[in-house]
């Protein structure tokens, strides 16, 4: 055969098992990426046996800058998510082969090890892996690359300076449903923070004791208006106004108040109406304090 | 130099929780919650300035108040008024019943520490 046709034959061939050789490699990083969803989707904890601690999402911040660590920090502050950092891919590595997380933002660009090396590692080393999902990070990300991202192994991607809807839209895709307990209407957690001089420890601490106080206050608020004992309301509810307002739950301060006021006037029935509401927003206060802010 | 003792009554724990935190640093603080437990302290403590909550259960702020001032050696200990209410002759009244003056909950610190220090004279 003239030497020509067998170099063409050649390199049809090559490029046939080039082309095949490319294929596989990709749909098996896209069936990886789809077993690593389904995983973190088909998490089914029975709601009965959950402890707070368990509720808590255990997110890890990989970025080797300080202030975009902090950015997704602040973001997250309210919610019940537990933040571990690192500063580097080899930093990653050390905690993730001893603990494992909901959910890992990697900066794609770091000294040391890049974001992608990092990725690959992981899938090697890490606890728990392939249930967590790995969202890239950098400047130079773009939301319109995503799938080449995925391509690559991440799960997401999230373009610098960070778009906090679009932060918002990965913790939902990625995060548990606990996770994502809404802040309560008329919560402002700054304002409670003021009031005790910045002193986080000790606001996270009395935003704990609130969520304690809270029931047995539920039931003798219920046990005042069934005895039509609005002078007694009027005391308690006086000092859940108080409480509420030192917190920064402002909502439910002033529901508190309109309370106070017709049990001073000794309008049962106003309380009455108004009962409900004050209740159910004082629940989901205590809640939201005792999942967000609990060890 | 000893530290200037002061005794908070309120009935809200998580009120004496933020009082305490503002002041623990510059003061020896003891929080207490009810009028009651107030009287018990102060009969057998020395106290330099009294913060008083108007509204609790049992016994009241202006009840807690007539019953200090009925102690011959607390009749002239220093007593700030802790209001949240909205009502100013309460206020007006507890200022009448001889208290060196109120603060509004919850407590400003600046306002706070300015008003006791200049009412022990440490301003």
């Amino acid at each position: 055969m003239p030497q020509f046709l067998l170099g063409f034959w050649c390199g049809c061939v090559f490029s046939v098992l080039l082309v095949f050789l490319i294929y596989y490699s990709v749909r098996k990083r896209r069936e990886q990426g789809v077993s690593r969803k389904e995983a973190v989707k088909k998490r089914d904890v029975s709601k009965n046996e959950k402890t707070v601690q368990d509720s808590k999402a255990r997110i890890l911040l990989v970025d080797d800058s300080k202030l975009s660590r902090k950015l997704i920090k602040d973001f997250l502050r309210d919610r019940p998510i537990e933040i571990a950092e690192a500063e580097s891919g080899a930093e990653c590595l050390l905690k993730c082969r001893k603990e494992k997380y909901d959910l890992i933002f990697m900066d794609l660009n770091m000294p040391g090890g890049s974001g992608l090396e990092t990725l690959e590692r992981l899938k090697n080393e890490a606890k728990g892996f392939p249930q967590m999902p790995v969202i890239v990070m950098g400047s130079n990300v773009r939301q319109e690359s995503e799938a080449g991202y995925l391509e690559l192994g991440f799960d997401g991607c999230l373009a610098k300076p960070i778009q906090m809807n679009r932060l918002e839209e990965i913790l939902m895709l990625n995060l548990p449903e606990e996770a994502l307990q809404q802040i309560p209407e008329g919560f402002f957690y700054q304002k409670g923070l003021d009031n005790f001089d910045g002193n986080e420890a000790l606001y996270k601490e009395t935003l704990l004791l609130f969520s304690t106080l809270w029931e047995e206050r539920k039931e003798q608020l219920q046990r005042f208006l069934d005895e039509e004992n609005m002078t007694e309301y009027a005391i308690l509810i006086h000092a859940v106004k108080g409480d509420a307002r030192i917190l920064g739950a402002d909502f439910l301060a002033e529901l508190a108040y309109e309370q106070e006021l017709s049990a001073k006037e000794q309008n049962v029935k106003a309380v009455r109406n108004s009962f409900s509401k004050v209740i159910e927003t004082g629940t989901k206060t205590a809640e939201y304090f005792m999942l967000s802010f609990s060890e | 130099m000893l530290k200037k003792k002061i005794l908070a009554i309120d009935d809200s724990a998580i009120v004496l929780k933020q009082l305490q935190n503002i002041l623990d640093k510059k003061f020896d603080f003891v929080g207490v919650t009810s009028g009651l437990a107030a009287l018990k302290r102060l009969d057998n403590e020395v106290f330099d300035l009294v913060l008083l909550d108007l509204e609790m259960p049992v016994m009241d702020g202006f009840a807690t108040l007539t019953s200090i001032r009925q102690r011959e050696v607390l009749k002239d200990i220093p007593i700030i008024i802790l209001t949240g209410t909205r009502h100013k002759q309460k206020v007006i009244k507890g200022i009448t019943s001889g208290v060196a003056g109120y603060i509004v909950k919850p407590a400003d610190s600046e306002q706070l520490l300015a008003k006791i220090e200049t009412t022990l004279g440490l301003r």
